[in-house]
C-alpha cells in the first residue's frame, strides 16, 4: 500500500470512528440492557398477570372488540401473540383521526378474558431503553440518523481491516505489546477487538441499519408489491363491513396449511390497504419461524386474494430482528452477546484514548515519547 | 517462515468465518447446532479478553 492510499484510509477511519464513538457507546450501553430485558424485567416484577387461563380463550374477534370498547375512538392496526406469554395477545391501536404506525400504541391483552393486561407497556423502562437505542426520542429522525451511524461505523470497520495488515505485520495474533508504551498496549487491543469481533459487529451494524430503515422499507413495499397485489380492489369503495379476525385468520391458515399466525395487519392501515387484512404465517421453530409467509385476505367475505412468499426485503427485515439483539438461541448466546457489546464499549474507549494521545504527541512530542 | 501467528491473515480470517456461520447455524438449526455455535461465538471474547488478562498479570 503507498503512503498516501495509507494516508487515505487513516484519514477516513479516524473520522468516521469519531462520528460513531459517541452514538455507539450509547447504542452499546442501552444494547446490553435490551439484551437482558426480559431478565430485568422478570427480576423487577414487570410481567404480565394473566389470569383466568382455567376459561377457554375468547375468539379473536371478541378480544378486538374488547380493545375497541376499552379504547373507544381508537383504530387497531396489528395484532400478535406473546409467544413467551401465551394468552396474551398484543394489539397496536392508533387514536382517533390518527391512521400511523409510528403514532401506534401497543396494548396487551387477556386473551382468556379480553380485560387489558395488568402492564401498560409505554411506562416500562425497557420500553424507554428501547425507543433511545431505536430512535433517540426523535421518530423517523432519529431512526435514519442512527441508520447513518450505522453506514459510518461499516465504514470505519471496512478501513480498520485495510488498516490493519500494516499495522500489525510481524507482530503475533494476540500480543499486546505493553513494554513500549501505553499507547502501543492499548492500539494493539484495539486492533485485536476489531479484528476478532468482526464479524459479529458486521452482523450487527448491517442489521441494525436494516431494522432503522424499517419505515422507508415497508412504504418501498407499500408502493410496490402491496399496491401490485391489492390492484384489482384500486378503484372498489371501501368495504361497508369486515369479517371477524378469527374467519380471516382460519382462511390465512386454509392458505398455509400447518402455519401458524406470525403478525396480522387489520384492513385500512397503510401496510395493508382498505379491503384487505395482511397475515405473516410462520411454521415450526426454525428458519422458517423467521421468515413468514404472506397472505392478504379478503376483509369483506374472508376470501383468499394472495398467498406467497414475502419479498425479500422483508424477509431481511424479519431475519434482522434476531440478528440484532443475539435473542434466537437461549441465554448462552445472550451471555456471548453481552461480552461482544462489551468488548465493542473497550474498542470506542481505546478508539477515543489513540486520538487522544495523537493529539497530545502532536501538541508535546517529547513528553509523550516517555513509555 | 513466518508462523500461523505472525501472519496478518490467516487467524483472524478463520475467526470471520466460524463467527459467521455460528451466527447463521444458531438462527437456522436448533438442538446440537446452537450449541456448536455458542463454542464458535464464544472464541473471539475468549482470545481477547484472555490476552487483555494474560498482559495485565505480566505487568
Amino acid at each position: 500500500m503507498t503512503a498516501n492510499a495509507l494516508r487515505r484510509w487513516t484519514v477516513l477511519h479516524r473520522w468516521t470512528s469519531l462520528f460513531v464513538t459517541l452514538n455507539l457507546t450509547l447504542l452499546c450501553v442501552t444494547g446490553l440492557y435490551l439484551v437482558f430485558h426480559d431478565e430485568i424485567d422478570h427480576a423487577r416484577g414487570i410481567v404480565p398477570v394473566i389470569e383466568g387461563t382455567d376459561q377457554p380463550r375468547l375468539a379473536l374477534g371478541e378480544i378486538v372488540a374488547a380493545a375497541r370498547e376499552k379504547h373507544p375512538g381508537w383504530t387497531e392496526m396489528s395484532y400478535s401473540e406473546d409467544q413467551e406469554h401465551p394468552g396474551l395477545v398484543y394489539i397496536s391501536m392508533c387514536p382517533p383521526g390518527v391512521n400511523d404506525f409510528a403514532k401506534a400504541k401497543p396494548f396487551l391483552f387477556n386473551a382468556h378474558t379480553g380485560e387489558p393486561a395488568n402492564l401498560n407497556l409505554d411506562e416500562t423502562l425497557s420500553m424507554w431503553v428501547l425507543k433511545l437505542h431505536i430512535n433517540l426520542f426523535a421518530g423517523i429522525v432519529g431512526e435514519l440518523y442512527l441508520a447513518l451511524v450505522g453506514i459510518a461505523l461499516l465504514a470505519a470497520l471496512l478501513s480498520g481491516v485495510v488498516l490493519y495488515a500494516p499495522f500489525m505485520r510481524g507482530i503475533r495474533f494476540g500480543k499486546l505489546r505493553n513494554e513500549r508504551s501505553k499507547r502501543v498496549f492499548r492500539l494493539d487491543l484495539h486492533n485485536l477487538i476489531g479484528i476478532t469481533t468482526l464479524a459479529w459487529l458486521s452482523v450487527v451494524t448491517i442489521t441494525g441499519v436494516i431494522l432503522e430503515l424499517a419505515k422507508p422499507i415497508l412504504a418501498i413495499y407499500q408502493a410496490n408489491d402491496l399496491a401490485a397485489m391489492t390492484a384489482d380492489y384500486r378503484d372498489l369503495p371501501k368495504p361497508v363491513g369486515k369479517v371477524p379476525l378469527e374467519i380471516a385468520v382460519a382462511s390465512a391458515e386454509k392458505a398455509w396449511p400447518g402455519h401458524h399466525v406470525s403478525f396480522a395487519l387489520f384492513p385500512g392501515t397503510p401496510y395493508s390497504g382498505e379491503h384487505h387484512y395482511t397475515f405473516f404465517m410462520a411454521i415450526g421453530d426454525g428458519l422458517e419461524s423467521r421468515i413468514p409467509k404472506l397472505a392478504l385476505i379478503d376483509a369483506s367475505d374472508g376470501g383468499i386474494t394472495v398467498a406467497r412468499e414475502s419479498p425479500l426485503y422483508i424477509k431481511a427485515l424479519f431475519l434482522s430482528g434476531p440478528l440484532h439483539f443475539g435473542d434466537y438461541a437461549g441465554m448462552p448466546l445472550k451471555i456471548i452477546w453481552a461480552l461482544f457489546t462489551l468488548l465493542t464499549l473497550v474498542l470506542c474507549m481505546s478508539g477515543i484514548y489513540l486520538t487522544w494521545a495523537r493529539i497530545r504527541s502532536r501538541k508535546n512530542p517529547v513528553e509523550t515519547q516517555t513509555p | 517462515m513466518k508462523s500461523i501467528r505472525q501472519s496478518p491473515w490467516p487467524l483472524p480470517a478463520i475467526l470471520f468465518a466460524t463467527s459467521a456461520t455460528a451466527l447463521i447455524l444458531a438462527l437456522t438449526h436448533g438442538g446440537v447446532w446452537d450449541v456448536m455455535s455458542w463454542i464458535a461465538l464464544a472464541a473471539p471474547p475468549a482470545i481477547c479478553f484472555g490476552a487483555w488478562f494474560r498482559q495485565r498479570r505480566k505487568m
